[in-house]
């Protein structure tokens, strides 16, 4: 029927641009979630397929990135609870085209993500909301479903932990030096 | 603000724009602080910027049409870790003694196992589901689940099988997990046998319409069939009535 095709090729346009604006940055949230290229990019196909499936339930634009993350956060929960995978290094991960080579960055960058997988998993997700997201405290607390309050420990925790650890680094350099 | 609070706020987000952060910005030191902060929030950025694969989002775009238009198999057999002869023969046994008795009625239960195959992740959902979600998806049925006469349930959500809303439960049973979906309205003259690839269950008539039960191969279908029975405890009259005056 006409009618169906127009409602069918609205909600593939909408699936489309969900997937154009978002699918970048959920790979990113996925691979400091899972530490692995391949699961990361599955469980973002995981997130786009069940997204596809209750697209009607998406009733404000706004809440779209937060709806998605949602979501991925549940996949993983759930891969977690059929097996416990290896974990691989994301030092290996390549960094994104834009970012230059600059040896001084470069060892900041080395450090900040070794000490990033070093934060224990509470402290670790919600920073990753808010420096890839662009989360709220408040939108972490709903994604998370923790309190805001909680939300900002751990946020302030996990930046205190990575900053003695880029201190420590740089000081020890500087030591050697 | 005070000092501390002030540092403590702009550690954890140095952009806020709350009224008293604001404030207490007015100052050099805050300001410098600020600024501190934001950098080190600029390096964490960085850091944390992995690259991803640049056809992305096309890969995505293409699997979802080519999903739409195929049946997923993905189900993992390893989750389970079924012991396939003796399912094998359980099931050709079981499968063949219904199959005797009823011939397939095709278009109601193949909705329902092609239904099966779109929600296919309902069967790798572990999570449980919580007393509240499942009274929120009954309490449109006149229905509740009487929860020990079946084992864990691990999905539970109001599906939508040829225009008509159903109920769609996943839990475990001996063999791996089985689904019941109820469809109120729909009609089915007698019991039959539904299977496909590694599925096997039946369709019959119960209450006002039509329940399905499927589980993987080698389930006793008919034993899931007496345990969904005894666990849904059906509202009467005087209950809906109760209800209503509350």
């Amino acid at each position: 029927m006409p009618g169906q095709e127009i409602m069918i090729l609205g909600k593939q346009k909408r699936f489309e641009a969900l997937v154009e604006n978002y699918s970048t940055d959920l790979f990113r949230y996925a691979l400091w979630l899972s530490h692995d290229r391949h699961v990361a990019e599955d469980l973002v196909q995981e997130t786009f397929t069940r997204a596809w499936k209750s697209l009607h339930q998406l009733k404000d634009n706004k809440a779209e990135k937060g709806w998605l993350t949602t979501i991925l956060r549940n996949e993983n929960a759930r891969r977690f609870q059929r097996f416990q995978p290896d974990l691989v290094e994301i030092e290996k991960v390549p960094l994104s085209a834009n970012q230059d080579d600059e040896p001084e960055k470069k060892l900041e960058r080395r450090i900040l993500r070794k000490a990033m997988l070093a934060l224990d998993e509470k402290y670790r997700e919600p920073l990753i909301l808010q420096v890839i997201h662009g989360f709220s405290c408040k939108e972490i607390s709903k994604t998370m479903e923790i309190s805001e309050n909680a939300v900002m420990t751990r946020v302030f925790r996990a930046k205190q932990q990575l900053k003695s650890a880029l201190t420590e680094t740089n000081s020890s350099v500087v030591v050697r030096l | 603000m005070n000092e501390l609070q002030f540092r403590k706020q702009c550690i954890i987000d140095p952009d806020t724009a709350e009224m008293e952060f604001q404030q207490a910005l007015e100052t050099a030191d805050n300001r410098e602080f600020q600024q501190q902060c934001m950098e080190f929030d600029g390096k964490l950025a960085d850091a944390l910027n992995v690259a991803a694969p640049d056809d992305l989002a096309q890969r995505i775009i293409e699997r979802n049409s080519t999903q739409k238009t195929q049946h997923s198999s993905s189900f993992s057999w390893n989750n389970w870790r079924p012991s396939l002869a003796a399912a094998a023969s359980v099931a050709a046994t079981m499968v063949f003694a219904v199959a005797l008795l009823l011939r397939p009625q095709v278009a109601l239960s193949e909705m329902v196992i092609d239904h099966l195959y779109d929600d296919i992740n309902a069967l790798h959902d572990r999570t449980v589901v919580t007393d509240a979600e499942l009274s929120h998806i009954l309490n449109h049925f006149d229905v509740e689940i009487e929860r020990t006469s079946i084992g864990t349930l691990h999905f539970a959500d109001v599906c939508h099988i040829d225009k008509t809303d159903g109920i769609h439960v996943v839990y475990e049973g001996a063999k791996g997990p089985v689904t019941a979906i109820y469809l109120p309205g729909k009609e089915v003259k007698r019991l039959q046998a539904i299977s496909r690839d590694q599925f096997q269950g039946i369709i019959f008539p119960y209450q006002e319409g039509a329940m399905a039960i499927i589980g993987l191969m080698g389930e006793d279908v008919l034993k899931q069939k007496e345990n969904v029975e005894k666990a849904l405890l059906w509202k009467t009259a005087d209950d809906k009535m109760q209800k209503t005056s509350a």
